[in-house]
Formats: structure tokens, sequence, C-alpha cells
């Protein structure tokens, strides 16, 4: 039994260290969102079995589409400050792919009926999405573009993590699986393209003219 | 862009197109405008976008051939040759385009989205053997 219990709660921990990790822009505030979700966790026993029980597919569907959505908005935000054309770019991929990935899901949602439940994960990506991007608003030129794209090599890694660790071992539906399994390689894809502009950025190697 | 004619395909053809291995020796075109007498033995050959990679990444092919790009990812790709001077132009998920290759139509080409997604089309050196026309 006790073994179970620490199954569970090692469980929940990689979660909220995924789920930190799509915080926010720097380690401080990915440490603190660990910190805060043990806390929950540890503070309040009625949330407990909540946080630690089995990922159903509607939560599963909610993470997903919140996910995609916390991506878009990001982007779009990029859209409207940026001047680098690297950055402008990558944020349009990141607008279209995430559109057209959510779509899919939505779509596949509606066919099989199920309706998407937010957890404390989805709701935790939801609310660390808006927050980040706060901040990320109140800057400019090269410290935003540092800023977005530091933030999206973070996210994609933390979504794959999710992916491997909590959604495809929890999942249900075969067609639901067959979506995250299809969604992995676009995450993959995306960490591949976000760590190239964020080199560039770094070695100045870009048209943009600070 | 002469010879080559990019087209893009809706969900249904898509379907029927889905039914052929990838890259096989597919379908004999009745008609393939511009061909000339070659046009009966052009052979329509596919490759499928999945997981962010053309499947085959070297496709052998024949000038008058029609190459079929069928996305069955989950977001938009293109076929591009910059050098070669095609583009399917957008290919939604589980839609597919085509293009008729001509003389030039051969090298390297990539997803103009996804940068990372490398494939080049070989011209064969004799042309491939296709299935009989219906009338013969």
């Amino acid at each position: 039994m006790r073994q179970r219990i620490l199954v569970g709660r090692l469980t929940w921990a990689a979660v909220a260290l995924c789920a930190a990790g799509l915080l926010g822009l720097g380690a401080g505030s990915a440490s603190a969102a660990v910190h805060k979700s043990w806390k929950t966790k540890s503070s309040y026993g009625s949330t407990t079995s909540h946080m630690s029980g089995p990922v159903s597919d509607a939560n599963i569907a909610a993470i997903v589409t919140t996910a995609n959505k916390v991506d878009i908005q990001n982007a779009r935000e990029a859209e409207r400050i940026s001047k680098n054309p690297k950055v402008l770019e990558f944020a349009r991929r990141m607008t279209t792919d995430h559109t057209a990935a959510n779509r899919q899901a939505m779509d596949l949602a509606k066919r099989l009926n199920l309706t998407p439940k937010p957890d404390a994960l989805s709701r935790s990506l939801e609310t660390s999405g808006t927050q980040t991007r706060s901040r990320m608003m109140s800057m400019t030129g090269a410290s935003f573009d540092r800023a977005y794209i530091d933030n999206e090599v973070k996210l994609h890694e933390s979504v794959l993590n999710v992916i491997d660790n909590t959604l495809l071992p929890n999942v249900q539906n075969a067609d639901l699986k067959k979506l995250i399994q299809d969604t992995r390689p676009v995450i993959e894809e995306h960490l591949r393209m976000a760590k190239d502009v964020q080199s560039q950025l770094s070695t100045g190697s870009n048209s943009y003219q600070r | 862009m002469r010879g080559q004619v990019p087209t893009n395909e809706a969900g249904a053809r898509h379907r029927r197109a889905r039914l052929l291995a990838p890259g096989a020796l597919a379908l004999v075109l009745a008609a393939v405008p511009g061909c000339g007498s070659h046009a009966r033995h052009a052979v329509a050959r596919q490759v499928v976008i999945r997981s962010f990679a053309y499947d085959p990444a070297d496709l052998a092919a024949a000038p008058g051939d029609t190459v079929v790009w069928v996305n069955e990812d989950i977001v938009p790709h293109t076929a591009t040759s910059a050098q070669a001077g095609w583009n399917t132009g957008s290919i939604a998920p589980d839609s597919s385009a085509r293009v008729v290759l001509g003389r030039r139509s051969f090298g390297p080409y990539a997803c103009s989205f996804h940068p990372n997604m490398k494939g080049i089309l070989t011209r064969n050196g004799a042309r491939p053997a296709s299935l009989p026309h219906p009338s013969e």
C-alpha cells in the first residue's frame, strides 16, 4: 500500500515538474511552481486524491487543447511584438501548426463525444501561460525575442515530457492515443526549430537590427 | 513551371490515394496533358508525409510522371524545390497535392514550413515499367 502511495506521488511529481516547465521563463519560476504543487498536494487532503489519481481521456483532451491554446496565444503576442524575421517566422509556424493540431483534437473529441475536463495540470498550464505572457508583454526588442524563444524551448521540452510520462501511459481510447502519437513529432520538430532560432539569437546570426 | 502541374486535392482523393503503397508503381495515367506520345506510360508515384518525413525520402521518377504527396500528419506541409522551381503549396492534413514532372524537376526538395524535412527526386535512367494500359 505504501508503495502504491509512493508511486502515485512520484507520478504527480513528474506531472508537476512538467507543468512547472511550462510555467515561466526561468528556472526560478519553475522551481517555485514545483514547490507550490507539492505544497498544494501535501496541504489539502481533498485535492490529493484528485491530483494523484488517474488521468482520464477527458482530462487528456483538456491538457492537449490547453497546451495548443497556450502556444497559439504566445505566438500571437510574438507576432505583435517582435520585429525579428526569424522569430516572426517561427511564431507564424506555431500559430498555423498548433491551430491545425487543435482542430484535429477538437474534431476527435467531438467524434468521441468526449468533453474536455480540466484537471490540475491543464489548469496550471492555462494559469502559467497567462502569467508568462503578461511578463513577456512588458518586454520589447531583443529581450522579448530571447524570452519568447527561451520559453518556447522549455514549453516544447515540457510538453514532450508530459506526452511520454503522463498522456501516453494513461490514454485509454485508441484514436486519442493515435492523435497523441501523431502530435509527438510535431512537438519534437517545433523544439528543434525553437533551438535553431535560440542559437541564432545567441550568436547574433540574424538580420534583426538591434 | 512548364510541364509541372501542382495541384492540391481534397480529402476524398486523398483517401483513394492512401490505398496505394508508398512509392509504389501505382497507376497508369490514361492521359497526362503535355506528355505527348509518352502520356499512356506516365506513372503516378506516391510520397507519404508522416511524422515530419517524406516516405520514400529518395524517389526515382521520370519526366512526365506525376508525384503525389499525401499528408498524413496533423499539420500542413509543402514539397518545394527552389532549385527546380516547383512548389505544391500548403498541403493540409489528410490532403494531397501533385506535381507533374518536367525534365528539370529533379533534385532536392524540402518542406518550406519545416526546413528539416528533406527529400530528393532522382531521375530514372530508364523509364520504369508500368502497368499495361487498359486498352492493351
